[in-house]
């Protein structure tokens, strides 16, 4: 099962890494959709290895494919159909790196993730690919500093959000189920104030022709 | 007998590799709904070309004559060296492992490029310039996936790499093995000029190895064409032989007939990797050159995930 685990941590680091290459906002959406239908088949995977548990995990990954897999990227897709005209063709237009950049970034980030994660926590957890998680992360940091666009960057905080799912659920194990499905719920909250948010201030942007140098001026 | 089995794969690959690039073609232009060439085309092509006269450019030195030849020599060579038709080593694997293998693969692509600039064309030299770009970054990708490989199986023998794979499912099935085909699979298509990093392209903006042997005219050309369609096949057996489909390759005890039975086998898992390529140069558009990079630098990913895999499940 172990082995199982490892593959979809290491789907999850590709998916990312594609996501650095990818510039197409709608495509990133869909990479965000299906890795958290990844999560969903990881937290199924862990239920079946833990039948003390078997119930709240199955029911956990329900609850991802909904929110995280279904409802979060509808409710982007649609965001992005309201403000834009032509919603296939949102890109990332000036990213802060080049791709080969930012991909060989996100290799250098991952095997940081591995050393701080062996050097530190393995001891105590002895939990060997634990520091997938950690890479996950420390990726979802990179694909937030690297780009400008408002809905990438949050991409970038919900794949920051798996990687924290994972790391609960592969090498903590037994939180509340309680909390596990809150932070689920609270995810969507999180989305539609955000698209709201980002809503506003594009079009504001798009409509009064405010540069970018203007808008932090105050 | 095994001098046998030598001289029949060297044929084996001259012979066929052709046949295999006549295959794409004629296959790319059916799923694109036009009637295509035949699959013998490039057969009639090397003829074509062995029977006219060569030109040479009156600047050039022997190096420009001489190029294609080598180069096809090489191939010969790596043909015998490698596990094209065999799971054991022939007479003359020994002479090189698989990095030998690799620098014979250099060699035989850097005589191609001074050969080029030779000819004092301003295309070659374009061309020439494009493909030395490319292959700076892919030669370092290809010597780290040798390396995963010999990390596998502690030792740099394809024949053993082979073995390894073939015998040890947790070795097949592992995702270091499977990061690592994916990154060969990726500088294959490199290597091989398939979408989305085309190189065969006539445009201007584009063409890479089209370029390359501008100035080339009758035999020398047909010896050129040759040594690509040979480099091609060579490269995808290995792909095959190796990494991806191990299983089935004769071994000591198999006998002749099992090895010409196995030609014919071999020649049914090209069919698949060319109609995985067709279908890639039918559906995919080509990258802009510099985007080229890009896709190396997932290549490179894909290699160094391979290695942090070992690492973390050993």
């Amino acid at each position: 099962m172990n082995q199982v685990f490892e593959i979809l941590g290491f789907l999850l680091i590709v998916l990312t890494l594609i996501m650095q290459w990818e510039i197409n906002v709608q495509r990133i959406i869909f990479l965000f959709a299906a890795s958290s239908f990844i999560i969903a088949l990881f937290l199924v995977l862990l239920g079946l290895s833990r039948p003390q548990e078997e119930y709240m995990l199955f029911i956990l990954a329900g609850l991802t494919i909904a929110v995280r897999g279904i409802t979060i990227p509808v409710v982007m897709n649609k965001a992005l159909h309201r403000l834009y005209e032509k919603p296939w063709r949102v890109r990332e237009d000036k990213p802060m790196l080049g791709v080969g950049g930012s991909i060989l970034l996100s290799l250098v980030l991952i095997a940081i993730g591995y050393f701080i994660y062996q050097n530190s926590l393995y001891s105590i957890l002895k939990v060997r690919s634990g520091s997938v998680p950690f890479a996950l992360f420390l990726q979802a940091s990179l694909l937030i500093i690297t780009h400008k666009h408002a809905y990438i960057q949050m991409i970038g905080f919900l794949v920051m959000e798996n990687a924290v799912v994972m790391l609960s659920g592969w090498v903590f194990g037994g939180l509340p189920f309680i909390v596990e499905a809150g932070v689920i719920l609270d995810l969507l909250g999180l989305v539609v104030v955000s698209s709201l948010i980002i809503r506003v201030r594009e079009r504001t942007i798009l409509q009064e022709g405010i540069s970018s140098e203007a808008e932090l001026r105050g | 007998m095994v001098y046998l089995y030598s001289f029949l794969e060297i044929v084996y690959v001259i012979v066929a590799a052709p046949l295999i690039a006549g295959i794409q073609l004629s296959l790319e232009e059916r799923i694109e709904s036009k009637q295509g060439p035949s699959i013998f085309q490039p057969y009639y092509d090397l003829i074509k070309l062995f029977r006219k006269e060569s030109l040479v450019p009156q600047i050039s030195s022997p190096v420009f004559r001489l190029g294609p030849y080598v180069i096809v020599m090489f191939y010969a060579f790596l043909a015998m060296i490698l596990p094209i038709i065999t799971a054991f080593p022939l007479p003359f694997a020994p002479s090189a492992d698989f990095i030998g293998g690799g620098l014979f693969f250099g060699a035989a692509a850097a005589i191609k490029k001074f050969s080029a600039i030779d000819s004092r064309s301003n295309y070659a030299h374009l061309g020439t310039s494009r493909s030395a770009s490319l292959a700076v970054f892919t030669e370092p990708i290809m010597v780290l996936i040798f390396i995963m490989l010999g990390v596998i199986s502690n030792t740099n023998n394809p024949f053993v790499i082979n073995h390894v794979l073939r015998t040890s499912p947790q070795w097949y099935y592992s995702l270091v093995h499977g990061f690592v085909l994916a990154a060969f699979f990726m500088i294959l298509i490199i290597e091989t000029g398939q979408l989305p990093v085309e190189s065969h392209t006539n445009g201007e903006l584009g063409m890479i190895d089209q370029a390359m042997p501008f100035e080339y005219t009758g035999m020398d050309l047909a010896m050129y064409k040759l040594g690509s369609y040979m480099k091609t096949f060579i490269l995808l057996s290995v792909f095959l032989n190796v990494y991806f489909i191990p299983f089935g390759v004769p071994t000591a005890h198999s006998g002749f007939l099992a090895i010409v039975v196995y030609m014919g086998i071999h020649l049914l898992k090209l069919l698949g990797m060319i109609v995985v390529f067709a279908l890639l140069n039918t559906t995919v558009s080509k990258f802009r050159l510099y985007k080229n990079f890009d896709f190396l630098a997932v290549a490179f990913a894909l290699a160094f995930l391979a290695s942090l895999a070992y690492y973390i499940i050993k």
